[in-house]
């Protein structure tokens, strides 16, 4: 399990949490709306989450329903790059 | 010869040996029992703090050096290959400014003992990492004057 980040950050990007990060888990290019956390790298310490100023990151488990299709889409992200 | 390995770290703060002469803090103390004791998930939590809390920038990524080889440890014991990849590679290149000691930490022997579990897990690939997984990982050893 994994830290996700969901619909509110889209636009926003405040990267709050990227700077709280001890594992430097937490991407995103210029190109992109939103940033995305890495699951394979997310050791779910929960640091970032209260750094949001949006309330967009929550554990795996605990994703809104209307967003949880967030989950797979910070994934996907990471696997797009690897292939 | 091995390459280089491709991880790349955060601008965010630069590394220099400005601090390295310090003389480690309890706290640290206990993240490298932790650290050496295999507890790699409250190892990450115990430096985590230290580094949350380090004003001098240049020693900040020594902390985020030592936390993320222990989590790459973490993952390795987890079997994810892409975490250890991604997380001790960035680890290792975190420690390379503050070789050959800082903190009194043998940083050189810790540098080439996890980039050895580093290349050991990247040629064995996602499919060969089970049999490494408890296999014995290195340990955090202070320079001997």
């Amino acid at each position: 399990m994994a830290y996700i980040i969901a619909e509110p950050c889209i636009d926003v990007k405040d990267a709050s949490c990227v700077a709280v990060c001890p594992v430097d888990c937490i991407h995103g290019g210029d190109e992109d709306n939103m940033l995305y956390i890495n699951p394979d790298e997310c050791i779910d310490c929960g640091a970032c989450a209260p750094e949001c100023p949006v309330s967009a990151i929550f554990p795996a488990d605990q994703v809104p329903e209307q967003w949880r299709s967030f989950i797979e889409l910070n994934a996907a992200y990471f696997n797009k790059q690897q292939t | 010869m091995r390459q280089e390995i491709p991880a790349a770290l955060s601008p965010r703060d630069p590394s220099t040996r400005e601090c390295c002469d310090r003389t480690p803090t309890p706290p640290m103390l206990h993240a490298f029992e932790q650290f050496n004791r295999g507890e790699y998930w409250q190892q990450h939590e115990t430096l985590e703090l230290i580094w949350r809390a380090e004003p001098a920038a240049s020693i900040r990524n020594f902390y985020k050096g030592v936390l993320q080889v222990g989590v790459g440890f973490h993952h390795l014991r987890n079997r994810n290959y892409r975490g250890v990849i991604k997380v001790l590679g960035r680890g290792i290149n975190y420690l390379k400014p503050y070789a050959p000691e800082c903190y009194r930490v043998n940083v050189s022997r810790l540098i080439d003992e996890a980039s050895e579990i580093y290349w050991r897990v990247h040629d064995a690939g996602a499919e060969g990492i089970a049999p490494l997984a408890n296999i014995e990982l290195p340990k955090v050893h202070w320079k001997v004057d």
